[in-house]
């Protein structure tokens, strides 16, 4: 097939519109520009890449000031990753225009300087190679997480079907039963994030619901009833489409590798920066959605020893905002009603809440129920509902930007692949 | 109350079913003496039926059972249903509170009989679901022959494995579908659906129904074999494996495609296609997508790997498999939920394509720039030219894929030069891929012409001119190649050898033949001339005894062709000298040493010659030093 548009036309235009601002507003707003020695020739290129860190840091800190929007846009939501996301891709994009520029100032002149820079582009394409894999766990994740979906939909909307009033044991029973299929399938995961450990929180209470909720053992393979210990997990492991030793952790731990701030008296060192501050910015968004959805060794991967070394604060506009989300996120993984959670994603935070809520609600509910109690039942029920739509809505754009930020590593490094018979012309 | 029940009897092969309709008519029919009484039977028939429900669990849960036996917990949950519509319609009169209970106790009588059956559903799902058969899978074995893959970069490679087999799966692949549920127990499940759909139950049952299946799936792939490697471990895999696992999972595409999704396909309008088309594409998108999604992973991670010239082959196999693939995938997911595979399908379409037209140019350029730093020994053929042509040739087997992946890059892409341009103004019948394996064979032989001139004797490099033309000009005529390069390239290049050899036996030959010439002899009388004869003959067996030394070096390795030289030399060298001997030998008659000068006799120096161009020298001085 024709490669027309081999920049991407796919759904390019999306990032760009959810940021109103132009570049030149950016030079305005952003803070005085530390200053770097610049040698008069590259004063104009390097102009352009100090306008690209102010970018990344406006981008950032934009990201950062979650609080008062409210909705679905708060830290860790799946608008707010998939924000994340655009970041990435908006500055990967304004990063590969930049080199581009570079290597072509390189075959006019060349030298160290450039070599150097070269270096530098080609680390980050190696690092983002690596983010394609985090892409692909965080897809199975999301798949996951869908699954999940499903079943408290299950259980709410059995509930709801009933008129109001006419709750009755056969109801309670079908949500019970799909809240016990979502409960094991929760708690193999949170013992996997949670490693040898085991099960702890919502999802510790939801299977232990599991087995009260039928009263019988049936020898009939239903998932929900078969024990969370060999056939799930068989089912599990190879669902995921990485490899089966592969680990989030050890991932981002490679991204991140040799992450180092450009000393500031290399002569190139306004795109290596550039370079640099791509790098953080991966990691950051790498690190972001294997902490929000399930994937192996998430568990790990929620502690900070894959962090690169603190960029320096003072010398990269961005590193104040970049390092705050650091921050948080690490501060999020540590907090103990998440640890043990089966992905920081808000979303299945929420859907967790409110399951146990409805199981709550179902096990303390009289038969036949009646009045206050039915109430209860039917809010819970409309609660999780509602967290189910919410979860659909803000999963399918972030599955789409996950391959969006897929698709643009794999095309910049089919343009990085481009060998000396190609760039000779 | 038949009307209702029929619904679910198919081919009215379940007797049993039917007879306990046929009870249940005979139960009704004696309840409609009163309203009052009739609660009561409704009463005693629903906890008939809860026992009857109870018993069909304990027996099912214990015992692998027949599918028709599922139909008897649908009938009981026709008959709950039926029994309960009847109650509704009742007048509850003065027992409100009794016909109340009775309500809500069939309606939850009714959720228990549908947990039931819906673990009846799963339970049909898994027990009678059949994997696909063996003959089915028989890419497995097949796959993975020892056959040479230009896996070496060093332009040695003589003979290479033209285009991986290809066909193979296409044998079994065509319009086979599979049953992957019993065809007794398919009725059953469409009928659980169908009633589970109708009473409600149909996310339960889509839950259900997508996580067998994606079990199945999984347990499918995990029969082929097929490792999931990540795209890292991918990138960091040693070309030869790489190799075999690109053979295998081209293999495992086309049957998945072809045969495993098509059948999975199959079974989702089976069950689903009667309650709404949508549901059916749903669930067979769900089922489906994280292992097309995880297939193409694996063929983005070949794409953006390095772009060495032996993998060209490999990515234009994926290439085509994908390519082919293509009508069936789009029609297999065309529905609206399927656009985020389509779009994942077209996208690795476009990277493979890519990754292939820059390993092309890549293979271009690796000619371009390779320089040969001493002179291919004895004149052979180079291997640079072996490897070269055999690439090329083995190429011509891709000329569908390569038209279409280079037809639109020249304009586009700088790293197609203005030659093609050039010569697609001249020869616009050719095709784009013919253009470029012009373009190939054009660079190779502008190498080549470097290459010759690392030799310090011209006549070497004529032959070695002669001995690589020759070979290009075989391997193109004797292969796809020729409709490719065309017979005016073979004439011209025909023509070029050839004035290579003329050249080579002017500058070899010519030396030696004026030895044999008449000049000075008529003139002089008789004894002057007997001395200019012995010179001359003397002259001619050193000159013709150093070609001997050094060509006998030298090598032909075309036995044709080396024969041909030959003859033409001969026919020059030996006419000539038998000619002068006869016409002067006579002269030397009882002269002293005679056999000094007329060492050689016409046939001795027909022999000495084929020990020309056998690539091992000889020398004849020591045997007849003067």
């Amino acid at each position: 097939m024709p490669a027309t548009d081999f920049q991407g036309s796919s759904s390019s235009s999306s990032p760009f519109s959810s940021f109103g601002r132009s570049l030149l507003s950016l030079r305005r707003d952003a803070p005085a520009s530390p200053a770097m020695p610049l040698s008069a020739a590259a004063a104009e290129e390097d102009a352009g890449l100090d306008a690209f860190q102010r970018h990344v840091a406006v981008l950032l800190a934009d990201l950062r000031g979650d609080g008062g929007g409210g909705g679905g846009d708060g830290f860790m939501s799946a608008a707010w990753i998939r924000r994340l996301l655009e970041a990435y891709v908006m500055c990967q994009e304004e990063f590969r225009v930049a080199a581009a520029a570079a290597a072509q100032a390189r075959r006019r002149g060349g030298g160290v300087a450039q070599q150097q820079a070269e270096r530098a582009v080609a680390e980050l394409g190696e690092r983002a190679v690596k983010a394609l894999d985090v892409c692909n766990a965080a897809r199975d994740g999301v798949d996951q997480v869908r699954r999940w979906e499903r079943l408290a939909g299950v259980a709410a909307s059995a509930l709801l079907a009933a008129a109001p009033g006419e709750v009755h044991e056969g109801h309670l029973r079908r949500a019970r039963k799909a809240l016990s299929d979502l409960a094991a399938l929760l708690a193999d995961e949170a013992a996997a994030a949670a490693g040898a450990g085991g099960a702890c929180g919502v999802a510790a209470f939801l299977a232990s619901h599991r087995n009260r909720s039928f009263g019988r053992a049936r020898a009939s393979p239903t998932r929900g009833s078969s024990s969370a210990s060999s056939p799930t997990a068989h089912f599990r492991s190879l669902s995921w489409s990485v490899s089966r030793t592969w680990s989030a952790a050890r991932q981002l731990q490679a991204i991140g590798a040799g992450l180092a701030p450009p000393r500031a008296h290399e002569a190139a060192a306004g795109l290596a920066a550039s370079a640099y501050a791509m790098g953080c910015l991966l990691h950051l968004a790498s690190w972001a959605l294997v902490a929000a959805v399930p994937c192996p060794d998430r568990g790990a991967a929620l502690q900070a020893h894959h962090l690169p070394a603190q960029p320096p604060r003072a010398a990269f506009h961005w590193a104040p905002p970049l390092l705050a989300l650091q921050e948080r996120l690490a501060e999020e993984g540590r907090r103990k009603d998440r640890r043990s959670s089966c992905g920081l994603l808000r979303e299945i935070h929420a859907l967790e809440k409110s399951a146990q809520r409805l199981a709550e609600a179902i096990d303390a509910a009289p038969v036949p129920l009646a009045g206050d109690r039915e109430a209860e039942v039917r809010e819970a029920a409309a609660e999780l509902a509602a967290v189910c739509a919410a979860m659909r809505d803000g999963l399918e754009p972030l599955e789409r930007q996950v391959r969006e930020v897929f698709h643009r590593i794999v095309r910049s490094r089919m343009e990085g692949l481009d060998s000396p018979a190609l760039n000779a012309g | 109350m038949e009307h209702a029940s029929s619904d679910f009897a198919v081919d009215g092969q379940y007797i049993v079913q039917n007879m306990m309709a046929a009870e249940l008519v005979k139960q009704c029919s004696n309840i409609t003496l009163g309203e009052e009484s009739e609660t009561c039977n409704i009463k005693q028939a629903l906890k008939a039926l809860r026992k009857k429900i109870h018993s069909l669990d304990s027996e099912n849960s214990r015992r692998v059972h027949d599918p028709h036996e599922s139909f008897e917990y649908l009938e009981v949950l026709c008959k709950i249903r039926q029994l309960s519509e009847r109650l509704r319609s009742l007048d509850p009169g003065g027992e409100a509170k009794e016909h109340g209970d009775l309500t809500v106790y069939a309606d939850d009588l009714f959720e228990m009989a549908m947990a039931r059956l819906e673990e009846e559903f799963v339970y049909l799902l898994t027990h009678y679901k059949q994997p696909l058969g063996q003959e089915l899978l028989s890419f497995r074995s097949t796959e993975d022959g020892s056959t040479e893959d230009f896996s070496s970069s060093s332009f040695s490679e003589e003979q290479i494995e033209a285009k991986a087999t290809q066909n193979d799966v296409n044998g079994v692949s065509e319009c086979v579908v599979a049953d992957f549920i019993q065809p007794g127990a398919l009725a059953a499940v469409k009928s659980i659906a169908k009633f589970m759909f109708l009473s409600g139950y149909d996310k339960e049952c889509c839950q259900d129904y997508i996580s067998a299946r994606q079990d199945a799936i999984d347990e499918y792939f995990g029969s082929v074999c097929l490792d999931k490697l990540s795209i890292e471990e991918l990138m960091s895999t040693s070309w030869d494996k790489l190799s075999s696992l690109i053979k295998r999972c081209n293999r495992a595409m086309r049957a998945f495609v072809r045969v495993y999704l098509a059948s999975e396909r199959r079974l989702s309008s089976h069950v689903f296609a009667e309650l709404s088309d949508s549901t059916a594409d749903l669930c067979f998108y769900e089922i489906s997508f994280n292992s097309v999604m995880q297939l193409l992973s694996f063929y983005q991670a070949v794409a953006i790997g390095s772009s060495k010239p032996e993998k060209l082959f490999r990515l234009l196999d994926m290439y085509e498999v994908l390519d082919d693939l293509l009508p069936e995938v789009e029609s297999l997911f065309e529905a609206g939920y399927g656009v985020m595979i389509l779009n994942e399908y077209h996208e690795v379409l476009l990277q493979l394509g890519e990754s292939a037209r820059k390993t092309f140019a890549e293979f271009k350029y690796a000619i371009q720039s390779y320089t040969s730093s001493n002179a291919v020994p004895r004149g052979a053929v180079h291997p640079l030219t072996k490897y070269v042509m055999n690439y090329i040739k083995a190429l011509t087997a891709y000329s569908k894929a390569l038209d279409s992946l280079l037809k639109d890059t020249d304009r586009k892409y700088q790293h197609f030069t203005s030659d093609i341009q050039l010569m697609a103004n001249s020869y616009p019948s050719f095709t784009v891929t013919a253009l470029h394996l012009q373009s190939i064979a054009s660079v190779l032989e502008a190498n080549l012409e470097a290459a010759s001139r690392l030799y310090k004797d011209d006549r070497l490099q004529n032959i070695f001119m002669m001995n690589n033309i020759h070979y290009m000009v075989q391997k193109v005529k004797n292969s796809d190649l020729k409709s490719f390069l065309g017979d005016d390239w073979i004439r011209v290049h025909n023509r070029k050898f050839q004035q290579q050899a003329m050249r080579y036996e002017r500058a070899s030959w010519n030396n030696v033949l004026s030895y044999l010439s008449d000049d000075g002899l008529c003139a002089a009388g008789a004894a002057a001339s007997r001395k200019t004869i012995q010179d001359k003959f003397k002259n001619f067996n050193l000159s013709f005894e150093e070609v001997y030394r050094v060509q006998t070096a030298w090598s032909v390795p075309d036995d044709q062709l080396r024969e041909d030289v030959r003859i033409s030399i001969s026919l020059k060298v030996i006419q000539a000298y038998r000619t002068f001997m006869g016409r002067y030998s006579g002269n030397l008659d009882g002269t002293r040493h005679r056999d000094r000068y007329i060492k050689y006799r016409p046939e001795d120096l027909e022999t000495l010659l084929l020990d020309l161009f056998e690539g091992s020298q000889k020398s004849l001085q020591h045997s007849f030093r003067v």
